[in-house]
């Protein structure tokens, strides 16, 4: 019986303690001190005991009662006092400006942020990532790539020239020859970098950036390339998006391709965006032309070789809904700060 | 360049509705970049490819359209020659490079009248305008088959000398003569260069070859007798004289691309046979047709294994055959593995066996080729450069600072401003074909990008100097030339701190340093004064530091110097640091760092107002039971160009009252495309209170 009271108040107390409003106030009150409740019923039994017994465990059973009595008085007081009715008085609103510790992430530029994407889409299908040179030679730029002389792109109005030979690449296919004069095939890398066009309008930047890809090798196939593009397109853009081929001319690659994506606002139905055609053009490729292997000096009667290439400015843009492509470079922290 | 679609019909059955075929053509042969319904007619706007110039032409279209959708093509109508007049006139061409071939015939008895109605409209749909029959069947002809014409009044060409006996004129083709002139077509006075080639007569240019007629031998309403021109220009030259002159015609536009030089000579029976229809009397001549270097069809083999092997998909070789031979390839030997064609003149693109597998698929369908993947391995691991660049950018991103991504190209002035040509431009790179922007020069460094970058935010109100604090940075490149004239391309580090009290700035850049160099765990690095190797104009001589490594200097850092901000009207001080990432590369034997792939993000950019914003503060009593964030959403939704609220201050006391709470807010106005006047700000700040007032029975306080 002594054993048993002390247990009973040892449980009280912890459960007391734990109590955080009234209705477990209630309850415990119930649980201990209510008509059946722990401590009555057990004092209930003190009437069977001898009298030698009753004298030694009553006042005990009494002391005990007492104590859970004035344990749960006392809570009773502090839950009045700690009410939501009294909290609500010192309500703050959260609102206000935080005080200590400044924010302290910074950001990402979009376009450092994309590349990275890019990087971690093609090293993970094991291509080699390269960024090459931004000042390079006709050669590279144009006559490797079989672009002959008198092709409208060579003319000095398309193209920042230092003198007849150095210019500032136009795209990142420059890298094409760079790597293949260097290395007996297989090839596979992206390039990602800078590149400069003599072109300043509200919709053109002179500077922006590509990605160019190449992967050379023994019985490469259109289908691969359309696989690789599928890939990076649903990777980048959402794999919801439909991907579209369409045939065009460069003059590097044979088939040459249009990659076209199903418009990202309308989901091709017709939009502004895409004028009506429910496709927004993203990217250009093709399979390499054989004068290219030539010029490097591969045989292309043993291996062939998928190219392609696209502007990264125009994919985040159609990503975040970007309409300016000079934002990119004018660098307003109001803008870096929404990415 | 503009088809109808019911011209289109005269050489193929088309069964599909014209936005069906543009979608068919889009994909497989040119795009079309307009479909507009006209009468009973649909015109096809098309984006007609370099290479392609067998498409700049009713008749060449429908060649496409047909195999695409496996249909027959139609012929042309003509008729036979037959000499009517004795008239006839002699061609000598001096430069037959730029003109290989020139087809001529004279034609009497001409009535320069009106053109029949459905010439008339035709043409017109398409964009060229009705002036005569005569004018009108030459570019009838050109938009039918491609082949430009030309019309000139035999009567004003010039004769001299013995032609004078024989009355017959001489048209030569020479090039012109530096600031020889003639005025075209249009009425505009040309100065013409020796790189341009032209038509003449003894006397002068009567023709701007291949790109527009001269004013000086003009069909008029008297002209009775006529010669046709059909002739064979350089597609280069044509577009160089274009180009030079501004001018672009629809001859141009075809010749750039190259026509059919076998085409000449069709092109001028066919105008002989519409003109004839509409004057039948018409006296006919001999034709003359001068082509020194015939260009026959060429041969090209198909390996049928190329296909599948190539292709990635399996195609019937009876398929291959139908598609090759509807695009008008000639057959000359069909073998079980191998198919041998002849190529039409007309496709020049055409000159290996992978020209070939390209038209077999575009015809066949892009969208049936399946998806696979390459199966080429290369071990390859991520470039050093790229592993620390990305790096740096972590750290640094992760205490506070904003990367940006900059012009490489800098004005001369910005050099002038950082006194940095004035040490060493020779070994700096300068375009030589600048725009009008004048950035020419390649960056020797990234800290005036960073800097200007800070004064364009200052200038745009992004950024207030006293306020605001910033700290930017860039990894990139910057360009030298070295000894030998080669170009040098290094990484660096930028950065850029701004708005630190006035003597901390400098130990905030020192400590980012440090920071950096703990992280990228380089132990063995020294702070110390800039030696004079290392010397730089950018910065203050007294509050600057070299960071080295090794006993290498891997870069500068401190105080902008105060001439620099000057400059740039900056009052505040600047601090900046740029370090050599190349170096820092070689000193480091490892890099632990492994690409972290940043998390999707799904943001949807939202523009910002550069003109400068206008701040008014409001503080309201209202009940203590409503919720600010309501008040703050009431007032940014009043009015668009409220484009922040913010809480600054809430206040309860017996001035108040009991049970009521007084709340203030700085509300910012600004206008995306103006600067608010004050009256502007007033109107709509009224309008504020009066919502306020409505919706939560708010009381102003002044």
């Amino acid at each position: 019986m002594e054993e048993q009271l002390i247990k009973i108040r040892e449980e009280a107390l912890k459960e007391i303690a734990m109590v955080i409003d009234m209705t477990g106030l209630d309850s415990l009150r119930i649980k201990y001190l209510g008509r059946k409740g722990k401590l009555t019923s057990l004092l209930g039994q003190l009437k069977n005991l001898s009298l030698e017994e009753k004298r030694k465990i009553g006042p005990l059973a009494n002391q005990i009662k007492r104590e859970i009595e004035g344990k749960l008085k006392e809570l009773k007081e502090q839950l009045k006092e700690f009410s939501l009715q009294q909290l609500e008085k010192e309500k703050i609103d959260i609102n206000l400006p935080a005080i200590g510790p400044q924010r302290i992430f910074g950001h990402f530029h979009l376009i450092s942020d994309f590349k990275r994407r890019l990087i971690n889409i093609f090293f993970e299908m094991g291509y080699e990532i390269l960024e090459g040179p931004d000042i390079d030679t006709d050669y590279y730029n144009f006559e490797s790539l079989n672009i002959p002389k008198n092709h409208p792109a060579r003319e000095a109005q398309d193209t920042f020239y230092f003198d007849f030979n150095t210019l500032l690449r136009t795209h990142t296919t420059n890298m094409q020859a760079h790597v293949m004069k260097q290395k007996k095939p297989p090839v596979k890398y992206v390039v990602i970098g800078r590149v400069y066009r003599r072109d300043d309008d509200p919709t053109h930047s002179f500077m922006f950036h590509q990605i160019d890809g190449l992967v050379v090798d023994r019985n490469i196939k259109l289908s691969d390339l359309k696989g690789v593009l599928t890939l990076m397109i649903k990777k980048l853009l959402g794999q919801e998006v439909k991907i579209r081929l369409r045939s065009s001319y460069f003059p590097f690659t044979e088939p040459s391709l249009e990659v076209d994506i199903s418009c990202i606002l309308c989901q091709g139905k017709g939009c502004g965006i895409c004028k009506n055609t429910g496709w927004l053009e993203v990217a250009g490729a093709g399979m390499v032309h054989p004068q290219v292997f030539k010029n490097v000096g591969y045989n292309y009667k043993k291996v062939s070789g998928l190219a392609f290439g696209a502007g990264i400015e125009r994919l985040i843009m159609l990503k975040h809904r970007i309409d300016n492509i000079k934002l990119f470079f004018e660098n307003d922290l109001r803008f870096l700060r929404q990415f | 360049m503009k088809y109808s679609f019911e011209w289109l019909k005269d050489f193929v059955d088309i069964d599909i509705t014209p936005r069906e075929l543009a979608e068919r053509l889009t994909v497989s042969t040119a795009e079309v970049i307009e479909i507009k319904e006209e009468d009973d007619d649909t015109i096809l706007d098309l984006e007609i490819l370099s290479n392609r110039g067998d498409l700049t032409s009713h008749f060449g279209l429908a060649r496409d359209i047909a195999a695409l959708l496996n249909k027959e093509l139609k012929n042309i109508e003509v008729a036979p020659l037959k000499l009517t007049t004795e008239e006839k006139i002699t061609v000598k061409i001096q430069d037959k490079n730029l003109c290989p071939r020139y087809s001529a015939v004279v034609i009497d008895g001409v009535q320069i009248k009106e053109s029949p109605l459905w010439i008339k409209k035709r043409l017109e749909k398409i964009g060229i305008r009705s002036i005569n029959n005569v004018v009108d069947v030459t570019n009838y002809v050109m938009a039918e088959i491609g082949q430009p014409l030309h019309a000139f009044d035999f009567n004003k060409i010039e004769i001299k000398g013995l032609q004078k006996n024989t009355k017959k004129p001489q048209i030569i083709v020479r090039r012109a003569e530096n600031n020889e002139r003639i005025t075209t077509l249009d009425g505009i006075e040309r100065v013409l260069d020796e790189e341009m080639l032209v038509i003449a007569d003894v006397e002068k240019p009567i023709a701007l070859a291949g790109v527009m007629g001269g004013a000086n031998s003009e069909v008029d309403e008297k002209t009775t007798k006529i010669i046709f021109e059909s002739a064979h220009f350089n597609p280069d030259n044509i577009r160089k004289t274009s180009r030079k002159l501004g001018l672009r015609t629809e001859a141009v536009e075809r010749f750039e691309k190259y026509v059919d030089i076998n085409l000449t000579s069709l092109a001028l029976l066919r105008a002989i046979y519409l003109l004839k229809e509409q004057c039948p009397e018409i006296k006919v001549g001999e034709l003359i047709d001068i082509y020194p270097k015939k260009v026959y069809p060429w041969k090209i083999r198909l390996n049928l294994a190329r296909v599948k092997d190539f292709l990635g998909i399996e195609i019937a070789s009876e398929k291959i055959k139908k598609i090759l031979e509807s695009l008008g390839l000639k057959p000359f030997d069909y073998q079980s593995s191998t198919f041998d064609y002849f190529i039409p003149t007309f496709r020049p693109d055409l000159q290996n066996e992978q020209d070939l597998l390209e038209e077999i698929i575009r015809v066949y369908g892009l969208d049936k080729v399946p998806e696979t993947l390459p199966e080429t391995k290369v071990k390859e691991k991520i470039p050093k450069e790229i592993l620390l660049e990305n790096q740096i950018k972590d750290i640094l991103t992760e205490i506070g600072f904003f990367e940006i991504c900059t012009f490489t190209l800098l004005k001369k002035e910005t050099l002038d401003n950082f006194n940095l040509s004035t040490i060493d431009s020779s070994s700096f790179w300068q375009i030589k074909n600048p725009l009008s922007n004048r950035r020419e020069y390649m960056r020797p460094s990234i800290i005036p990008n960073l800097v200007e970058t800070l004064t364009e935010n200052i200038k745009n109100f992004a950024l207030t100097p006293g306020k605001d604090k910033v700290k930017l940075f860039e990894v990139g490149k910057v360009y030298f030339k070295n000894k030998k004239n080669q170009a040098v391309e290094k990484y660096r580090l930028g950065g850029l701190i701004f708005g630190e009290k006035r003597d901390e700035g400098f130990f905030v850049a020192k400590g980012i340093i440090e920071y950096l160099m703990n992280k990228l765990q380089i132990t063995s690095y020294k702070l110390q004064t800039i030696s004079q190797t290392s010397y730089s104009t950018i910065y203050h001589p007294f509050r600057s530091a070299e960071l080295i490594i090794n006993g290498k200097s891997i870069g500068i850092f401190g105080e902008i110097h105060p001439s620099i901000l000057q400059k740039y009207e900056l009052s505040k001080r600047v601090c900046c640091f740029e370090l050599d990432l190349d170096e820092i590369l070689n000193q480091l034997s490892v890099i632990n760092y492994q690409l972290s792939v940043p998390k999707e993000r799904s943001v949807i950019y939202k523009p910002f107002s550069k003109f400068p914003p206008s701040m008014r503060d409001l503080a309201i009593i209202v009940e203590e039971n409503i919720d600010n964030q309501k008040i703050t959403e009431a007032i940014i939704e009043t009015d668009p160009l409220i484009v922040d609220a913010n809480l600054f201050d809430e206040y309860r006391g017996e001035k108040i009252g009991y049970g009521k709470k007084s709340v203030a807010f700085h509300i910012t106005y600004q206008a995306l495309d103006r600067t608010l006047t004050d009256e502007e700000v007033n109107k709509v700040h009224q309008k504020v209170i009066d919502v306020l007032k409505e919706k939560f029975l708010a009381i102003p306080r002044i």
